[in-house]
């Protein structure tokens, strides 16, 4: 669900062509329902309008024939010793122009590109109530950035997701944060919506091909400053492609994941219409330990902000919600491990590592959320 | 009493409002040219910096290839590799702009996405979709974005077509979008930039799977990392070195336009002084009645001291508003001269600092000050009689002639030997010119009554009636008059000073196009993106019938850490004359030094390198296999600017920096064949799409001429303000003498004088005081030029060159003196014809 984030991103970065740090000021000036209503150049690419049988592993792979895709990794890790860190690394590709069409490259530089990619690099260290996060972009050109399905990889710079059968290993770094980790697949693929076919909106374009791997054994080190840690935990990883966007009263949306202590992984997301209330096509999935899963409708659950955080940057974003799926008996309550986990580079938004606990302690479990258009 | 002196003072001076202006013009005039010239240096430091700034932005290091191309692979290596996020890769080079009246401005290709740490450019902000289509234009399309400010100036829109000239290649782009800061420091500095996508700047310019540079903002750890992945022909360089090796180049330009402003003000407080002293020395008679009265020393002093502060105020502010005004041209002829020789300013900024303009008000200020000084003194002490009596001040002046003469000596002495005692200094130098000046200045009342004496002993049986009348007149006045005409003497030697330098570098210069282009025909490419000729026609050209001797060569250029840019030739056959200021061996050996690898440089490069010349001369030059230590053979006089001038052989061209072509040919023809057919055959050879530039010798020398000229734009001008400075100067003078002589006209018209005598003879004053002073400034002036061309344009360009002195230029001085002088005792002369006697006579 955080196909929004692309193209509102896509915009700022072309309001500073040639540009020089983004001033928040004008951040805040770009109207994101207007970046996000923004279909020009998107007809002659291809959309998300029925299910299709994705393949594996070329659907691991870029799809450049639509204008918009991610690959999304998000986890709680801690050491031996107990101490928790919360990690986040999203690779978003950008097609500017169809594949063919009037918009094709023209000149034979090896620069000309059609796709630009975006890193988002995120760390949460929860001992010391610090928040790191960065983000690179770069074009698909001379290699600098790109993805490919055989072998999976995705790169922007040296920000990379790539590896062989089962596994994948991350690496990232900015200044002295640096990561390195091993993830292995423990269950199956994940196909949200119809067989992998979700849909977002009531517009006939509003859906995306949207698959995950709930959770993903993590392994590796996490260098903070002069320290590193030696960490081990779980990973959710999404990729979803589409071409549209949202509805065009949408304001935002609400997206949780988590990873419960009794094996079951849990994903629930609701998308805001104008009055901030959800438009009715929020979407979920539980998946349970022996592989087998279960597609959520936006009317099996119910998500309540129970108290809310204003950052320093002066947005005020829900600071603990309550979750309920009285088909599965669930009732839960979300605390983030730290308050500041909001992302100002780019664009501002909140996603961070939280806890989760049910309402009568029967259910613990970790997870991550990420909040838009506040 | 003071408060009222004052005003008497005022309403005096203000009945005489001709003298009044001049005094104030002349003051201004001072005043305007230290602030032009001022203004000159500080609007290029200006514009060097808006120029280079958008370039070279906030990078900390730049990785750069020995020949201005890196491979754009180092790029990836350095993201993916090194993970230096603050990386950016660029192609930058100037162009011609069409639809901008064929301005030159750098067309800059940046990658967007990697600029985000560097340059902090904003695309004017549109609405969604015209975003939407930038991106398609500067990613794929051939959209490029210009400054606001040039779009509306040039009546463009997005859409537009823009058309890049490189030589006679044309590459049309559109205007994808307007870049708009908000903020003009920042939009000055987009002026000079064309941004486009580096795809199609590198499309653009052919410059296959190369790139310019990488801008880089590196932490100490990082610098090490990067060197360690270099190829061999790349550097690592910081940018601040580089910038400033650049600017080093014009920084000695500007010291001569440093010498020029000094000189300007020289001569603006001769003025000043000039014009103040006699304003005062005027009112010696209204003095005197006025201590007669009662007035007391001090309130004496400080009312004429005040008269002159109040028009000196005045007229400082007039000066810093007309130098304002002056400083707007000599700017773009200073912009232009540096952007010839030196680097290209692509920003042409006028620069009005603060500084400047209270440089120029305490010039005018202080000048003055010092001009009343004495005048006041001596108002304020002598007896009130002695005052009142003009022939006093003469009979105090000749008492005192030995130590003025002695005086003037002394100071010169003291002058001399700041000039050489402290040789490299600027300051020295300047120091040194001034005390020469004052000193000079200081000898002209013996040399006046040594001159008029000379001439009436030696041409007594010529010299009768009113022309000797005249003469006495003037050693009568000496007071007067050795002011004056020290004034004008400093004023022509200047002028002298000035010509015979900018005459003898003409003079090399000349010698210097013909012994290096001495062809009849110069061949070159006109691509500035595809330089080599085809061999094709470099060898039909060789083998017309009339063709006597071809020098065919290539130029190429390339990186050096020490001088930014330097230009390699290698000839297949040099036909060059080079003088020689310093050779490894005997002349007749250097060709085979020269083969065995030596090479050739220029005087102005061997002095950036700090090359001394002895028979290890060596110098480190990048090249395609790295840094090589290169063995000097010789160095040769050269006007080649810029980072100067290395001549290699071929092979070390090839080998080093891979260039075997030929880019120019220079073709000599049998004696006696017409050139133009020469032309129009070879012309013939050029296939229309080829873009080949065939010109005779003698109209590239003529263009080369006149870059050179436009150097010397300044001393031009220099040249004409010397001549208002001595009309203005003498005018004012002759008015005052006449003034203080009314009553001695009145006489001589009550004698039977005709009106026509009493001009003639002051006609005759002002010719003789005229000639003096050309006869005085003889050996200043040649003096001043041996300064100029062996002190200040040595400093200032690295040019040796021989003085060419001609009889003629003393004489044109000399009749110019002569001639302004006379010019302005017309309207005196008339004056005084017309004076009524009857009331001349009573003045007293």
């Amino acid at each position: 669900m955080k196909q929004f984030i692309t193209p509102f991103f896509l915009l700022i970065t072309l309001l500073f062509l040639a540009v020089g740090g983004c001033r928040p000021a004008e951040i805040e000036g770009v109207n994101v329902v207007q970046a996000l209503s923004d279909e020009t150049g998107g007809d002659c690419f291809e959309k998300a309008v029925l299910p299709a049988a994705l393949k594996f592993p070329q659907d691991h792979g870029p799809h450049p024939s639509f204008q918009t895709e991610w690959w999304y990794y998000t986890g709680n890790l801690r050491t031996e010793e107990g101490r928790h860190f919360g990690y986040q690394l999203t690779f978003f590709r950008r097609a500017l122009a169809c594949e063919s069409g009037d918009k094709s490259p023209v000149g034979t530089s090896q620069w000309r590109t059609r796709q630009i990619y975006f890193a988002h690099f995120a760390v949460t260290d929860t001992q010391e109530n610090r928040f790191y996060s960065s983000s690179r972009m770069n074009r698909q050109s001379l290699g600098i950035a790109g993805s490919t399905a055989v072998p999976f990889a995705v790169w922007v710079d040296d920000w990379s997701a790539g590896g062989r059968s089962k596994s994948v290993v991350l690496t990232a770094r900015e200044k002295d944060t640096v990561f390195n980790l091993r993830l292995t697949r423990g269950g199956p693929l994940l196909l949200q919506g119809d067989r992998g076919f979700s849909r977002k909106g009531p517009g006939l374009t509003n859906a995306s091909y949207y698959y995950s791997l709930p959770r993903l054994m993590t392994r590796g080190t996490l260098k903070i400053g002069s320290q590193t840690h030696k960490v081990t935990g779980f990973s959710w990883f999404d990729h979803e492609w589409s071409t549209t966007a949202l509805g065009r009263d949408v304001t935002g949306w609400d997206w949780f994941s988590f990873h419960l202590k009794d094996g079951r992984d849990l994903m629930v997301c609701q998308i805001r219409d104008a009055k901030g209330r959800s438009n009715g096509y929020g979407f979920g999935s539980l998946a349970r330990p022996d592989g087998t899963y279960e597609i959520l409708t936006a009317d099996q659950f119910t998500l309540t902000p129970t108290g809310y955080w204003t950052s320093p940057r002066g947005k005020r974003y829900p600071g603990k919600w309550k979750i309920t799926l009285p088909g599965q008996g669930l009732s839960m309550s979300v605390v983030p491990v730290i308050p500041d986990q909001e992302h100002t580079h780019m664009g501002v938004y909140w996603e961070g590592a939280v806890t989760v606990v049910g309402v009568n302690q029967e259910i613990q479990g970790e997870g991550y959320v990420e909040l838009t258009g506040y | 009493m003071s408060r009222r002196l004052i005003k008497l003072f005022f309403l005096a001076s203000l009945k005489h409002p001709l003298r009044l202006v001049l005094m104030v013009l002349g003051i201004a005039l001072g005043v305007s040219c230290v602030v032009a010239i001022d203004m000159a240096k500080t609007s290029v430091s200006k514009s060097f910096e808006l120029s280079t700034a958008a370039l070279t932005s906030r990078a900390t290091h730049q990785i750069k290839g020995s020949r201005f191309e890196i491979s754009q692979s180092i790029f990836t290596r350095i993201r993916t590799r090194l993970g230096i996020a603050r990386s950016a890769p660029v192609i930058a080079t100037h162009v011609k702009v069409k639809e901008f009246k064929g301005s030159v401005l750098t067309l800059m290709g940046m990658d967007p996405f990697s600029e985000t740490h560097f340059r902090r450019l904003v695309v004017q902000g549109q609405k969604g979709s015209v975003t939407q289509n930038l991106a398609g234009l500067l990613t794929q399309g051939n959209g490029v974005l210009v400054s606001k400010r040039h779009g509306v100036q040039y009546g463009l829109k997005p859409g537009d077509t823009l058309t890049l000239l490189l030589g006679k290649n044309r590459r049309k782009t559109r205007i994808a979008g307007f870049v708009d800061t908000q903020d003009s420091a920042s939009n000055k500095m987009l002026d000079g930039v064309v941004l486009a996508d580096i795809s199609l700047a590198q499309e653009i310019l052919g410059m296959g799977e190369n790139i310019s540079r990488i801008d880089l903002i590196l932490t100490a750890s990082q610098v090490e990392k990067i060197r360690r992945i270099l190829p061999v022909g790349a550097v690592l360089v910081e940018t601040s070195q580089q910038n400033s090796v650049v600017r080093s180049l014009s920084t000695s330009f500007e010291t001569s336009l440093t010498a020029f402003s000094m000189l300007a003000l020289f001569m603006g407080i001769f003025l000043i002084y000039n014009t103040v002293s006699f304003s005062v020395a005027r009112q010696r008679k209204r003095n005197g009645i006025l201590r007669a009265l009662g007035a007391t020393r001090s309130q004496l002093f400080w009312a004429v001291m005040i008269e002159v502060m109040i028009y000196a105020l005045a007229g400082s502010v007039l000066g810093v508003l007309l130098g304002v005004l002056l400083g707007h041209g000599v700017v773009s002829a200073v912009c232009s001269t540096v952007s010839d020789m030196y680097f290209v300013l692509t920003v042409s900024q006028v620069e009005i600092v603060g500084s400047t303009l209270v440089k120029g008000v305490l010039a005018g200020m202080l000048s003055s000050t010092l001009a009343a000084f004495f005048p006041a003194v001596t108002a304020a002490h002598i007896q009130p009689i002695t005052l009142m009596q003009r022939s006093a001040s003469e009979s105090t002046l000749k008492k005192r002639l030995p130590a003025f003469t002695l005086g003037g000596i002394l100071i010169i002495g003291i002058a001399l030997g700041v000039l050489f005692g402290f040789p490299g200094s600027q300051e020295s130098d300047f120091i040194g010119v001034f005390l020469a000046f004052i000193g000079y200045a200081f000898l002209a009342p013996v040399f006046i009554l040594c001159f008029i004496k000379g001439v009436l002993f030696a041409g007594s049986p010529f010299v009768r009636g009113i022309v000797r009348i005249a003469m006495k007149n003037i050693v009568r006045s000496l007071s007067r008059t050795s002011v004056l005409i020290a004034s004008l003497a400093v004023v022509t030697s200047v002028y002298i000073g000035v010509a015979i330098m900018t005459q003898s570098f003409r003079a090399s210069i000349e010698d210097w196009v013909d012994g290096h282009i001495g062809g009849d025909i110069h061949v070159s490419s006109a691509d500035e993106i595809q330089r080599s000729l085809d061999p094709a026609l470099v060898e039909a050209i060789c083998n017309l019938p009339a063709v006597a001797d071809v020098s065919a060569y290539n130029i190429h250029r390339i990186f050096s850490r020490t001088s930014g840019e330097v230009h390699v030739f290698s000839y297949v056959r040099d036909l060059s004359e080079k003088q020689w200021t310093w050779t490894a061996a005997a002349q007749a050996t250097l060709p085979k030094l020269f083969d065995q690898g030596w090479i050739y440089v220029s005087e102005i490069f061997a002095r950036q390198n700090n090359i001394v010349p002895n028979g290890f001369a060596r110098v480190v030059l990048e090249t395609e296999q790295g840094p090589v230590s290169f063995k000097i053979a010789g160095i040769f006089r050269d006007f080649f600017m810029g980072g100067g001038r290395i001549v290699v052989s071929r092979e070390v061209m090839a080998a080093f920096w891979g260039h075997d072509d030929v880019t120019a040919l220079q073709v000599f023809l049998d004696p006696g064949v017409p050139v133009a057919p020469v032309i129009d055959r070879i012309n013939g050879f050029i296939p229309k799409t080829a873009m080949v530039r065939v010109v005779s010798g003698v109209s590239i020398k003529h263009s080369i001429l006149a870059v050179f000229d436009r150097t010397f734009l300044i001393t031009s001008g220099l040249q004409i303000l010397t001549a208002i400075v001595a009309l203005t100067g003498i005018l004012n003078s002759f008015m005052a003498l006449l003034l203080e002589r009314t009553r001695e006209m009145g006489i001589l018209r009550a004698c039977g004088a005709e009106r026509q005598q009493v001009f003639r003879l002051l006609l005759w004053e002002c010719a003789s005081c005229g000639v003096a002073a050309g006869m005085m400034a003889l050996p200043l002036g040649a003096w001043l030029a041996w300064i100029l061309v062996h002190v200040v344009n040595f400093r200032s360009f690295g040019w040796t060159y021989e003085m060419v002195v001609t009889p003629l230029v003393f004489v044109q001085a000399l009749f110019s003196a002569g001639v302004a002088a006379l010019a302005a005792g017309v309207f005196p002369g008339i004056s005084a014809g017309r004076i009524d006697i009857g009331q001349a006579l009573h003045m007293e």
